[in-house]
């Protein structure tokens, strides 16, 4: 079922989803299209239904604390998938956690994770390649792999430019303890399970080097 | 101008023994408006004693209706200049809403039935704001025609029918000058006829009235005096009976 | 197939109620004042966030820190202790239960308030210049509102919880005899469905059977022969215009479980309640609530994948699609007036 994105109302998309026979929905909507789409999916009742016998499942493919705030009570027993969370137990990631806690009293959304992992890595690449030029810079992270940033060994594979990591299963926390406490780890899948043939989507990568500037 | 021409303030003789007070009982004093910049009623003056009927006659675009509607103060059109009493209260500084409230009513020209309300509610409505006249019953005895309809949508109304609909509204207003606005106009004649008798009827009362009628005829027949206007300027004042008699008058300002 | 169809016209009259409720509301304030009431939409806002203040009052807490104790990122351990339900024990709770219920009384003086003085303060010197002027002041007033709920609240949707007695849908099918759990829908929507009749209902009702109503219809016909009967019609109108802000309001409040409020949810709606405006006909409160509904289906049943597959995309545009082709048909839209907007 394909939706426009921005709307406020989904709900004209999940009645057909009602009947349909299927027994998961993976709702790949993300940041103000999943906190609306989510609740009003819940509210339908497609979270407690049974379907074909089985336990019917909403996922989220891309699950981030802001969101899972915002979507409120409807995110509970929700499973979906997330880069990071900080309540990883690693060096980097306790670490992290504790200086951005105390610095604004929150622990980080992964979406804070992603810009400051993002901008280390862009300087250390930006350092190994001795420029900003940009072609540089995208030789020196081709196939780059590196570690403790919380997601374990990871790289960025040269042939489709896709970050190969482990990524966690979470769940939507059923009983809050605190406005932080929106989503539990369910499971770190390793990156040997998520890492796929580049060839599934293929493409062309385009040229590395930069438009012409206008003059 | 012609030599009958003569401004109102020559013509106005108030019998010695009535003068109470410095002013008429209704007074127009050099009114001027405007719609929008082009300049219509320009500089009228008119006093009127209490009971008193007075015609208000001219050629088509005369001003005839444009003054009426200043002295009811509706919006358009815009009094720039002039003053305008009414039983001692100043009207020119009033709404339309409030000059009502003062006693005016105005039977608009095409009778402005309100679309949607039946006979009974346009009744109803006249009765709304503070300061009652003829009760209901009063109204329905003077016009069985209404009472018969008092169901049905005014607007569907035949045009004698939403005349005396829009007479019985003012009259239902606590009234102290009534400005009737061509009330024969479009009329078949047994029509004409009927409101005539109804104005008639009506004249014992005492309501001081300006009317406006292109059937000048049948105005100077009701009224006491009259005023002819043309382009905006008062051109003519005396009795009804000095219009009757001067054809050469008639001629040339009204056309019969 | 049957139950497709079913569902699908249930949530087109649910979409349809929401969509004549706001076109109410922008009809009442066109047909009586003349504006195009471009922060009508704000109004909506201003109603969702109303029921945002009134749940914040209802659970506030007491924060006691406990440095003993430390979070996982650093910071000492807060205990919060809720208010309300301290001072009123379970009462307390059915309040913050209910919060959006109970904001629907608090709602309505603050909306009426909230109308009027938008109306004698700004609006109201703006009757007599263009429409064009109307507008800009109009869609300003709306950005001004917008950007202080934003200072206030922050720019994030805050979810507003519904009673945990009517979450979840309701078997209609079960009612009407067929299996169960073939047709279920959200309880919460079919009580904003019933609400948004009792509210369009409650106008039609205020207008036609009280003199108040009477005067208002009078005055939407012809302003000046109700003044020139003595009647003060400005002040009806302004107070028609806290009418149709408090039906804002209200269609806002009850929005808010269905999504989750920010400072932008009423410009979702204005563009929308423009349309459905236009084609029932400029000024005209049943043409309103008609086209209202008859957008609602449409849309509802334009997102359907069979529907899809013959014109793909038709569900992103069949409203302006169903807008166009009205006008060109009837210019006036379904049940407009002459001379509306047209002098
Ligand atoms: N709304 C208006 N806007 C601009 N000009 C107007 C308006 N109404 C009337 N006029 C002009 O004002 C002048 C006087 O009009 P008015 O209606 O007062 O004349 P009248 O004496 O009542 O004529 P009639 O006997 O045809 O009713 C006319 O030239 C007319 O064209
Ligand atoms: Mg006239």
């Amino acid at each position: 079922m394909r939706t426009p994105l921005g709307s406020s109302d989904y709900s004209q998309y999940l009645t057909p989803i009602l009947n349909s026979g299927a027994d998961v929905l993976i709702l790949n909507h993300y940041g103000l299209d999943m906190v609306n789409s989510l609740p009003q999916a819940v509210q339908f009742g497609l979270r407690d239904r049974e379907a074909n016998g089985k336990r019917f499942e909403i996922i989220v493919p891309m699950f981030s604390e802001l969101m899972a705030k915002g979507a409120g009570e409807a995110v509970r027993g929700i499973i979906g998938t997330s880069n990071w969370h900080w309540n990883l137990q690693d060096p980097g990631s306790v670490a992290f956690t504790k200086s951005f806690g105390a610095e604004y009293g929150a622990p980080p959304s992964q979406a804070a994770h992603t810009c400051y992992v993002q901008t280390l890595l862009y300087a250390d690449a930006v350092e190994r390649a001795g420029t900003f030029y940009p072609p540089e810079v995208i030789k020196a992270l081709e196939g780059h792999e590196f570690d403790g940033m919380g997601n374990g060994k990871t790289l960025y594979r040269a042939e489709d430019h896709q970050c190969m990591k482990s990524v966690l299963v979470v769940q939507g926390n059923s009983a809050p303890t605190s406005e932080f406490d929106v989503l539990n780890i369910v499971q770190e899948v390793g990156r040997d399970t998520t890492t796929y043939d580049p060839a599934i989507f293929g493409g062309e990568l385009g040229p590395a080097e930069p438009a012409p500037l206008c003059a | 101008m012609s030599a009958i021409a003569m401004t109102s303030e020559t013509v106005v003789q108030t019998p010695a023994a009535e003068v109470e007070t410095s002013r008429p009982f209704f007074s127009v004093r050099d009114v001027h408006s405007y719609y929008g910049e082009s300049y219509i009623v320009q500089g009228v003056s008119l006093d009127i004693r209490k009971g008193e009927i007075l015609a208000l006659l001219g050629r088509n675009g005369a001003g005839k209706s444009s003054t009426l509607r200043t002295i009811a103060r509706t919006d358009s059109p815009q009094m720039r200049q002039g003053e305008i009493w009414l039983d001692d209260q100043p009207i020119h500084q009033m709404k339309s809403f409030e000059a009502a409230r003062a006693g005016i009513q105005l039977v608009p020209e095409d009778r402005r039935i309100i679309p949607g309300l039946t006979v009974e509610e346009n009744i109803a409505l006249a009765k709304v704001a503070p300061g009652h006249g003829w009760d209901v019953e009063q109204i329905y005895e003077s016009f069985p025609r209404l009472a018969e309809r008092r169901k049905q949508e005014g607007v569907t109304l035949s045009g004698g029918e939403q005349q005396m609909l829009a007479i019985a509204r003012a009259l239902a207003r606590d009234l102290k000058l009534l400005l009737l606005d061509e009330p024969y106009e479009g009329l078949a004649p047994v029509i004409v006829h009927e409101i005539e008798r109804i104005l008639h009827s009506i004249k014992p009362l005492g309501i001081t009235t300006i009317i406006v009628e292109q059937n000048a005829v049948a105005a100077l027949k009701l009224a006491d005096r009259a005023v002819i206007l043309d382009t905006g300027e008062v051109v003519f004042s005396g009795t009804a009976k000095e219009v009757l008699d001067n054809a050469e008058l008639r001629h040339e300002y009204l056309a019969i | 197939m049957f139950e497709v169809i079913f569902l699908q016209f249930l949530n087109g009259l649910d979409k349809g109620a929401a969509y004549a409720l706001i076109a109410l509301g922008l009809t009442l304030v066109f047909g009586t004042l003349g504006v195009v009431n471009f922060a009508h939409g704000a109004l909506f806002m201003l109603g969702a966030f109303t029921a945002v203040t009134v749940r914040l009052f209802l659970t506030m807490e007491t924060v006691t820190i406990d440095p003993t104790q430390l979070s996982p990122w650093g910071q000492p351990l807060e205990v919060r202790e809720p208010l309300v339900q301290a001072w009123l024990g379970d009462f307390g709770g059915v309040l913050v239960n209910y919060s959006v219920p109970v904001s629907i009384l608090i709602a309505i003086p603050i909306m009426l308030l909230i109308g009027i003085a938008l109306e004698r303060g700004i609006i109201k010197h703006f009757y007599k210049r263009p429409h064009a002027d109307q507008i800009l002041v109009t869609f300003g007033l709306a950005i001004v509102a917008q950007e202080v709920i934003k200072s206030i609240y922050g720019p994030n949707p805050i979810p507003q919880p519904m009673p945990t007695d009517l979450r979840g849908a309701a078997d209609i099918g079960a009612w009407l005899g067929m299996q169960a759990n073939i047709i279920t829908y959200p309880i919460w929507r079919l009580i904003y469905f019933l609400f948004a009749g009792i509210v369009i209902g409650a106008v039609f009702a205020f207008l036609q059977f009280t003199t108040f109503g009477m005067v208002v219809r009078a005055g939407m016909a012809d302003r000046e022969t109700v003044s020139i009967l003595g009647i003060n019609i400005d002040r009806r109108f302004t107070i028609m215009f806290g009418l149709a802000a408090v039906v804002a309001g209200l269609a806002g409040v009850m929005y808010t479980p269905l999504l989750p409020p920010n400072y932008h949810i009423g410009m979702d709606f204005l563009v929308l309640s423009f349309v459905v405006v236009v084609v029932g006909g400029m000024g005209s409160l049943p043409g309103a609530v008609l086209a209202g509904f008859l957008l609602g289906i449409l849309q509802s049943f334009a997102s359907m994948n069979q529907v899809k597959a013959i014109i793909p995309g038709i569900d992103q545009i069949i409203i302006y699609l169903v807008a166009v082709v009205i006008l060109l048909v009837r210019p006036r839209g379904l049940m407009g007036r002459r001379g509306v907007m047209e002098s």
